[in-house]
């Protein structure tokens, strides 16, 4: 039987694979692997752009790292980043690019490695979605299971040996490692686990796919990272323990229209949670899109000793600590869902 | 782009007071930056207190627009001459004896203080705004340092110490979480409901081409 024979055989989250998939933290551009992978949703942003400047300084003519959506390019990196190859993958743009297009992403990044450099052992590519404001956990898993989608077809490169997922964020890299744990455990862990891996293969079967069909919940709050744990532990851990997926829109990510993707999200969504603290713009855009849309509206604002204001228990939430806000927000959103409000 | 023909009139309301936020924010973040790069003339410390009053005078006047858009989709209830003073509007006679309204807002305190007893009387939790405290003293205070700057008489007038810098902090802190209150109390109902489900079950492409305001991403 040839190698992808059996690999077929064998099947999404049961395939006895040696390739190893982890996730840790770093920069991307520092990474040696044989392949650095990229998305290209029709512009540069985020670190592809970081890295298409670096190939750019070393005479790398941009267009070459242009690929319309579906096609890749495949470019030496000239030692300007320590990756010895780049590919840009050609996506829609980023308004568009959801949990689906991530699983897709991910597998046409093994596929093309497959045709266009077999001989590749090592592919990098970084955490994708979360930057941006989709689901950090439903986007994670999307992307795991694109990967294991080629594996498991076998459309990969014959010398492959090890996926890495660099990602800046350190927070960010302690939450996923346990999922990516759980769905794509250490080979030597699945060969000695007696426990059927269903639950498992059905995560994997529904990533990216079933996502639309979920229910989420869009979170209005400035990009900042000293409120990362706020948002983190205090809005999305709630969030997600209430079943829903949890997003919120980093507008300084996006080129172009940023309020289509955010209109669209908002319009969509179970209910909106917004936080006041510190009067940003964006939020209150956000509110009156909500408001206007006859979106169900949560209102959070950190207290401080001047503000002294009790709306517990009425769609609105004083909070001190990040710890006070998982609580009453949980209980809020217990309430909400009592009254059928969302 | 944002089709606000399909949003309703509240909402529309915030959107303008969003907007407008994003050019005040940023007179405020800049002139900030500009007092902590070193001031030896004054000349930011000057400007930084004009922003700041100038944040309130325009964020009161967005929702004084969110009030007037409740009143007129019969959310809440305004007399005639509270409906006027949102709007800026004086009744005038003029020499041949007909009445007119003529665009005259009250001063900034005033209007203030206006706007934020309507605030809290037309919140769905109604709250007394805190005038007691030491907060709108700090407003009062910042209101008579920026019109001493404005409109000097003296060269000692042009100089502003840290004091008079933290007074104007304490005031915009003050009137931050006096409008929080409002939104947070404001639209705790979900009167929507209908409207909502006529917006799921309109066509996608409906609200995507006939957009009537651009909003600028920062």
């Amino acid at each position: 039987m040839s190698r992808r024979a059996k690999a077929r055989k064998a099947g999404v989250g049961s395939m006895p694979t040696g390739v190893t998939i982890s996730i840790v933290e770093g920069d991307a551009l520092t990474v040696n692997a044989d392949v650095l992978a990229l998305k290209y949703a029709q512009e540069h942003c985020g670190v592809g752009e970081l890295v298409a400047t670096s190939l750019g300084s070393k005479g790398l003519d941009r267009a070459r790292m242009q690929p319309r959506p579906g096609g890749f390019r495949l470019v030496p990196s000239n030692s300007a980043i320590a990756a010895k190859s780049v590919l840009f993958v050609g996506v829609v743009d980023l308004y568009e690019f959801g949990y689906r297009e991530i699983r897709d992403f991910a597998r046409r990044v093994l596929v093309a490695l497959a045709g266009a450099s077999p001989e590749t052992r090592h592919v990098a590519t970084t955490v994708h979605g979360a930057g941006y404001g989709l689901d950090e956990f439903e986007a994670f898993e999307a992307e795991v299971a694109g990967f294991l989608d080629a594996i498991g077809s076998g459309d990969i490169p014959k010398s492959l040996e090890a996926i890495t997922i660099v990602e800046r964020n350190p927070g960010r890299v302690t939450r996923l490692r346990p999922v990516l744990a759980e769905l794509y455990p250490p080979l030597t862990a699945r060969e000695t686990s007696s426990a059927p891996p269903e639950e498992r293969n059905e995560r994997l079967r529904a990533a990216g796919y079933a996502s639309s069909a979920k229910s989420h919940v869009f979170v209005a709050m400035p990009f900042k990272k000293e409120l990362d744990d706020t948002y983190h532990y205090g809005i999305q851990s709630v969030v997600r323990a209430a079943g829903f997926l949890c997003e919120r829109a980093d507008l300084s990510t996006f080129v172009g229209d940023v309020m289509q993707w955010v209109q669209q999200r908002i319009r969509t969504a179970s209910l909106v949670i917004a936080d006041l603290t510190d009067a940003n713009p964006n939020v209150y855009l956000e509110v009156g899109y909500a408001w206007g849309s006859g979106v169900p509206v949560v209102l959070l604002v950190q207290s401080t000793d001047h503000l002294k204001f009790d709306v517990r228990g009425q769609r609105s939430l004083v909070y001190g600590s990040i710890r006070e806000l998982e609580e009453r927000l949980s209980a809020e959103l217990k309430n909400l869902r009592q009254a059928g409000t969302f | 782009m944002i089709d606000e023909s399909k949003l309703d009139p509240v909402g529309q309301a915030m959107m303008r007071l969003g907007v407008l936020s994003y050019g005040l924010t940023a007179d405020r973040e800049w002139v900030a930056a500009q007092v902590d790069l070193g001031d030896e003339n004054g000349s930011a410390r000057r400007a930084y207190v004009r922003v700041m009053l100038s944040f309130t005078e325009g964020m009161s006047h967005a929702l004084a627009g969110v009030l007037l858009a409740a009143e007129q989709t019969g959310i809440k209830k305004m007399s005639v001459p509270e409906i006027f003073v949102l709007h800026g509007l004086q009744f005038q006679v003029d020499a041949k004896g007909r009445a007119h309204t003529t665009r005259r807002p009250e001063r900034l305190k005033e209007r203030v203080r206006f706007l934020l007893k309507l605030l809290g009387r037309c919140a769905d939790i109604p709250f007394e705004p805190d005038f007691g405290d030491e907060g709108w003293r700090a407003f009062l205070d910042a209101i008579a340092i920026r019109n001493r700057v404005t409109h000097p008489q003296t060269r000692d007038d042009l100089w502003l110490t840290e004091h008079d810098l933290d007074r104007v902090d304490r005031a915009m802190k003050w009137y931050e979480d006096e409008t929080a209150k409002f939104l947070l109390a404001f639209r705790l109902g979900n009167r929507n409901e209908q409207e909502r489900e006529r917006l799921k079950s309109a066509p996608a492409s409906e609200g995507q081409e006939a957009a009537t305001t651009r909003v600028h991403s920062p």
